[in-house]
């Protein structure tokens, strides 16, 4: 057992950086820096995303004929790390991560070809019309309706917590088309184009004071049934195969030490400030610091004893649990520096008068959202349920 | 990268586990927790055949040469185990000083025996008024004419009792003068002196400890020895003790991860088994999520001890720092499983009916030892906002030349 890296992915880490080096733009990366939201806006992971696919880096996972790069899983691991470590913002999942291997499993060729290639130039943006205001972490007791009308299905009812609908132009969703049997047998996958007559977007606020979800109802919209993915009634298994791609394929450990490194940067422009650390916050530090390691070592194992294109299966619950905590803690600690200064509310005119009164900033509203990763994509008492039943047994 | 251990770490693992299982049971773990110095020379002696006490040790002196990652898949299975034997108060710290800190002939002299069973070394370095494993003794050590003297007290130098050797270690008279500073700031050297326990001036009081083993408050009364005594050359002794404190920290920080992989899993098989309301209590939500909890607090616990032990064998520099990561991590997940385990055990986990609170002790002597858990965090916390070295992956080796550049945000 060893540490070491192969010539070939020492070559490889070169290669990435150099391409860093040149196609990471400042502007990109203070747009990133400063972004609370769970993503980015779209025109800051817009330029990235392109420049990724000129690069032909987009889709790692993907085969290879649609773009995908063939990278083992340590590749994949040093290629997550030293993005995040330059800054570079994250791409929007939706389309690339999610639709995008469901289409490339269920999917017909003719969806393959219409919408594969608007994933991968950005020219579609998709969002996930998954939960429902009756339909959390008991998902498949979704209620959105759709009867077949001709060539078309009409649906009513409505979708929540739909991250980035008011960016989206695309919806992938789940709906009811029988009320028969279990309900897991009567949900379809479909496409749904935002733009269809009947589909109004309502803004959420939420917690950090960011606006990232909506909730989206349907009057009467007409989708074609050729959107249809896989064959009706089946849209659970798309579901739960996105799923899997959802809480396995992610790499966690490098994005959360680029928001233990803002973390970092918040406490020594305190410093700066004459605040310094005290015992209790280099004690917390610490703490934090050595999860992280520890997270990092379980989460590139985990990684590295995976064939190229097979999922982690299980041990993701672990691996998402731990990631969407270790989240919380890297944020919590950030406010425990912050400590009287994270009274300051959206102070923009504040906010604008440095680089690090703009960082300092981002630091109570960025902790506030992060309570949201122990309840989204599989809420932290769903994962621990999983966990007792695949890893323990009972 | 290699992510998995190799055939022979695996082999040191496997044979390890199946001596434990078939010789090392229940009844030969009493007689180890009666023996007066909680080690059993029948079974001291197996421990040399089975080539263990030479494991870490150089193979000039006869020893393995081994790593931190295969000492740590002994120890994990001598946590499983709960054995009592001090394998590393002798081993780890004291063979390992010798073997690092001692003069060639010192080496020849002594670690042959040790590794070959016939002798054992035990270190007496803590004493009742410090905390910190790596501040300044107390106890002194006096130039004297034809050698030195040495005066001072030591507390729970584990393994001396029936020791052959006593390594003590003292701050050199002389060597914090001037120093007026707090006391990190103390300028200090230490020496490291190897002593036979029947000494004049030396006494030596024996008594068991928490985890079933034995340990030995020591008393230096004026006792006075010959140059020879001096465990390596006549210079400043404390990076070499850092060095072998840091890294049997680590390996006591896989121990733990092996006593708290056995209590998770006798945890498991009590609650699936017990039943309560008329069903196993494993059917219980809020007992299955515990579990869980102690899965992955095992998970992470061990991730830890890879990361460190792997570390350790691709060069890391800074020692100390990276043991107070692992202790850090590990000292928090053990006393979570311990009490999760005990607890989900109800009344039985608190009774000597189940080996369950044999384990909580073991993992509670381990929180005991080397600095506190918090200690740990903070020294670790400290180091990495010091260096800044958390801000690369900690895993992935560091780059060099223009990498290391690059490490130093080139897009801000």
């Amino acid at each position: 057992m060893n540490l070491l890296l192969e010539p070939t992915d020492a070559a490889f880490r070169e290669e990435v950086r150099a391409f860093l080096r040149e196609q990471l733009k400042p502007e990109v990366v203070r747009g990133q820096r400063l972004t609370t939201a769970m993503y980015p806006e779209p025109e800051i992971s817009g330029p990235w995303q392109r420049a990724l696919q000129a690069r032909g880096w987009l889709v790692p996972l993907w085969p290879a004929e649609w773009g995908g790069t063939g990278w083992t899983p340590v590749q994949r691991f040093i290629f997550e790390t030293e993005c995040a470590l330059a800054g570079a913002p994250l791409v929007h999942p939706m389309g690339v991560r999610l639709v995008g291997p469901v289409l490339l499993k269920f999917g017909t060729d003719e969806q393959k070809r219409h919408y594969l290639p608007r994933i991968l130039s950005g020219e579609d943006y998709w969002c996930q019309g998954f939960s429902e205001p009756g339909a959390g972490s008991d998902l498949a007791s979704l209620k959105l309706r759709a009867v077949p009308s001709g060539d078309d299905y009409v649906l009513n009812g409505s979708k929540i917590w739909t991250t980035h609908a008011h960016h989206a132009n695309r919806m992938f969703a789940l709906v009811r088309t029988s009320t028969e049997g279990r309900k897991q047998e009567g949900i379809s996958f479909l496409l749904i184009d935002m733009e269809s007559p009947g589909i109004t977007v309502r803004p959420i606020a939420t917690i950090g004071g960011d606006h990232d979800v909506n909730e989206v109802f349907f009057d009467n919209v007409r989708v074609p049934r050729a959107n249809l993915v896989g064959e009706e009634n089946r849209g659970w298994d798309c579901a739960k195969y996105l799923l899997e791609f959802e809480r396995g394929a992610g790499i966690f450990s490098p994005r959360l030490r680029s928001q233990l490194k803002r973390v970092g940067d918040a406490i020594e422009a305190l410093r700066a400030r004459g605040l310094h650390p005290d015992a209790a916050l280099e004690t917390r530090f610490g703490e934090v610091a050595a999860d992280l390691d520890a997270f990092e070592m379980l989460e590139l194992e985990t990684l590295g004893r995976l064939q190229p294109g097979q999922n982690p299966g299980p041990v993701s619950s672990i691996l998402k649990l731990r990631a969407s905590r270790t989240k919380q803690a890297i944020g919590e600690l950030g406010v425990e520096a912050l400590g009287l200064e994270g009274l300051r509310w959206q102070d923009a005119a504040r906010a604008a008068e440095s680089d690090d009164d703009a960082l300092l900033a981002t630091v109570m509203p960025e902790y506030l959202n992060s309570r949201a990763f122990t309840i989204f994509g599989g809420a932290a008492e769903v994962q621990l349920g999983i966990i007792a039943k695949t890893t323990v047994g009972v | 990268m290699m992510l998995f251990p190799n055939e022979q770490q695996q082999l040191i693992e496997s044979s390890a586990l199946t001596w434990l299982r078939k010789e090392y049971g229940f009844e030969q773990r009493v007689r180890s927790v009666q023996d007066p110095h909680g080690c059993v020379p029948r079974v001291w002696e197996q421990f040399a055949e089975m080539g263990w006490l030479g494991l870490p040790l150089p193979e000039a002196a006869g020893g393995f040469g081994a790593g931190p990652l295969a000492t740590g898949l002994l120890m994990r299975a001598f946590g499983r185990h709960l054995v009592v034997e001090p394998f590393a108060a002798c081993i780890l710290y004291a063979a390992r000083l010798i073997a690092d800190a001692g003069r060639p002939d010192q080496c020849e002299e002594w670690l042959p025996g040790i590794i070959e069973g016939r002798m054992r070394a035990a270190l007496a370095h803590d004493e009742a008024a410090v905390r910190d494993p790596h501040e300044a003794r107390a106890t002194r050590a006096r130039r004297i004419a034809g050698g030195w003297e040495l005066e001072g007290r030591k507390v729970l130098a584990v393994g001396a009792p029936g020791a052959e050797l006593l390594i003590v270690s003292a701050s050199l008279e002389g060597s914090e003068e001037g120093s007026q500073c707090g006391r990190e700031q103390l300028s200090f050297e230490h020496r490291l002196f190897v002593l036979h326990p029947a000494l004049p001036g030396l006494s030596v009081h024996a008594c068991a400890t928490a985890d079933g083993g034995r340990a030995a408050d020591l008393v230096l009364d004026k006792v006075r020895v010959g140059p020879e005594a001096l465990l390596g050359e006549d210079v400043d002794a404390r990076a070499a003790l850092a060095a072998v404190q840091a890294e049997a920290v680590v390996a006591q920080c896989w121990e733990a991860v092996g006593a708290m992989q056995a209590a998770f899993e006798q945890t498991a098989d009590y609650v699936r088994q017990r039943q309560q309301f008329g069903q196993p209590l494993s059917k219980f939500q809020v007992v299955a999520h515990r579990l869980a909890e102690m899965a992955v607090q095992c998970e992470e616990a061990l991730a830890a001890c890879k990361l460190a032990a792997l570390r350790i064998e691709r060069g890391e520099p800074e020692l100390p720092t990276l043991a107070s990561m692992t202790r850090s991590k590990v000292g928090r997940a053990a006393n979570f499983v311990g009490k999760e385990a005990v607890q989900l055990h109800g009344a039985m986990g608190v009774s000597e009916e189940l080996a369950i609170a044999s384990t909580f002790r073991k993992l509670q002597a381990f929180a005991q030892l080397g600095g506190s858990t918090a200690s740990h965090s903070r020294a670790f916390g400290r180091s990495m906002l010091a260096s800044g070295a958390w801000r690369a992956s900690r895993t992935l080796p560091p780059g060099t030349g223009s990498d290391a550049a690059h490490k130093q945000e080139p897009y801000a």
